[in-house]
């Protein structure tokens, strides 16, 4: 699974509990209600988990984290120049 | 910082449990038990032993509970204005409120369903989950709140911190029993589900925090260790003022909600402390998150779970109710466990799974 595909899943899962929702790679999260505060956070920790990676505190805003395309982007920086 | 609000999400919601399990203790102790229903135990009594107190001195302790889950909800906001193109307007606040509104209506469904009684008033049908209506409230005036707390960050929390001592100095007024006109036209005015009654300041102080980071979470975490110092004497004083506040009231029982004036302070220094240090690695941390990460699922079950478990104790254990420290420790588990079990109950059935959401939020 690539990353995309892993936040999805994390996304449908474990957020939405599993509706059946196709979530567009540029759809805003927090503008449909998928992303609230609670979520946010455990999405942060599953980024940081799965990926070895470090949220900064300066990376989050909607920059980064409004869609699937976004966060991608971010996680990949974080793994090139890891 | 996000395993940080992620904890103290965790301590919010354990203080929340244990708020109830304590109003629930002293119900026992006041009414519920046998001894003080056969006369063996006078309520003056009560009021002189060790139960009493350590019961009084959780519920000040825990006092930080809503604060803490408001103040999160306003870093999150920050989180959305802080984008580049990000404007904070009703239509972005819209699909958080519609998410909200469906499990507040059945909880409170549930609760009447379950106390046999429909509200009495509006305050009696807000009042109980009165963390959801407040947190529409704040979403609602989001639009402002914004560009108040980017470019006046202190001014914002002068006025939202007057707003929320002045309301508080009048109910102490009131609680001390002091008749001045228009006082009690004023305290029914200002409920604690208003955003403007008795706590506007954590939703606010949640936002600045959020976007002003870079400038003010560095400074803390370098004062973290008298920000905890600080929490202890600010908790210790809190405690204080309402054993002295009631002395002053005479012999009056002053009530299990007083706040007093030094617990705002000691709920600012809590939250402020635990933004500002990173708590090593642990089991029980990681269970405080992962009760974090499932918070409002477990505030909006915990009432009538505590209250089912309250009643069941009441008839089947009633030698329970004597011993607090039983019966106040089974009810806190079982506000978080209940709900943590219905939660996966939901979860893991597939017809009941696409509700989850409406269900717990």
């Amino acid at each position: 699974m690539n990353i995309e595909q892993t936040l999805e899943q994390f996304i449908i899962n474990e957020l939405l509990m599993g509706q059946n929702v196709d979530i567009d790679p540029n759809q805003s999260l927090t503008g449909s209600g998928i992303i609230d505060s609670l979520s946010l956070l455990r999405l942060i920790g599953f980024i940081e988990e799965t990926f070895s990676v470090q949220v900064e505190d300066t990376e989050l805003n909607p920059d980064n984290f409004e869609t699937l395309n976004l966060m991608v982007e971010l996680i990949e920086g974080k793994l090139t120049h890891k | 910082m996000s395993n940080r609000l992620l904890f103290l999400s965790g301590l919010a919601i354990l203080m929340i449990s244990v708020q109830h399990a304590t109003a629930y203790g002293l119900q026992a102790m006041f009414s519920w038990s046998n001894s003080i229903q056969t006369g063996a135990v006078t309520p003056d009594e009560v009021f002189t032993s060790l139960p009493y107190y350590v019961t009084m001195i959780l519920r000040q302790l825990a006092a930080f509970a809503v604060p803490g889950f408001l103040f999160i909800s306003g870093y999150f906001l920050a989180f959305m204005a802080r984008g580049k193109n990000s404007k904070v307007t009703f239509q972005t606040m819209l699909p958080r409120i519609k998410i909200l509104l469906p499990p507040f209506f059945i909880w409170t469904i549930i609760r009447f369903a379950m106390l046999r009684s429909i509200p009495a008033s509006v305050e009696d049908f807000f009042q109980p989950y009165h963390f959801i209506p407040l947190l529409i409230q704040f979403y609602l005036i989001a639009p402002l709140l914004v560009p108040l707390a980017r470019k006046h960050p202190v001014l914002l929390l002068l006025a939202f911190g007057a707003m929320q001592l002045g309301v508080q100095y009048f109910r102490y007024l009131d609680d001390l029993g002091m008749q001045l006109t228009g006082l009690s036209a004023l305290i029914a005015e200002t409920p604690r589900w208003l955003f403007f009654g008795q706590q506007p300041f954590w939703f606010p102080l949640g936002l600045v925090v959020g976007l002003h980071t870079q400038s003010i979470v560095p400074r803390l975490v370098k004062m973290r260790w008298a920000l905890v110092a600080m929490t202890v004497l600010l908790a210790i004083l809190s405690v204080v003022e309402y054993f002295v506040a009631d002395r002053l009231n005479g012999e009056i029982w002053i009530g299990p909600s007083f706040s007093g004036f030094i617990r705002n302070f000691y709920i600012l220094f809590m939250i402020l402390a635990l933004i500002s240090i990173d708590i090593a690695a642990s089991p029980v941390k990681s269970f405080i998150q992962t009760l974090g990460s499932q918070s409002l699922g477990i505030y909006l079950a915990n009432i009538p779970s505590i209250y089912a478990v309250a009643l069941l104790m009441y008839h089947l254990t009633p030698w329970a109710l004597e011993i607090q420290v039983i019966y106040q420790v089974v009810l806190t588990i079982a506000g978080l466990a209940i709900p943590l079990l219905l939660m996966r109950m939901v979860r893991s059935l597939n017809s009941l799974r696409p509700s989850y959401r409406y269900i717990f939020g």
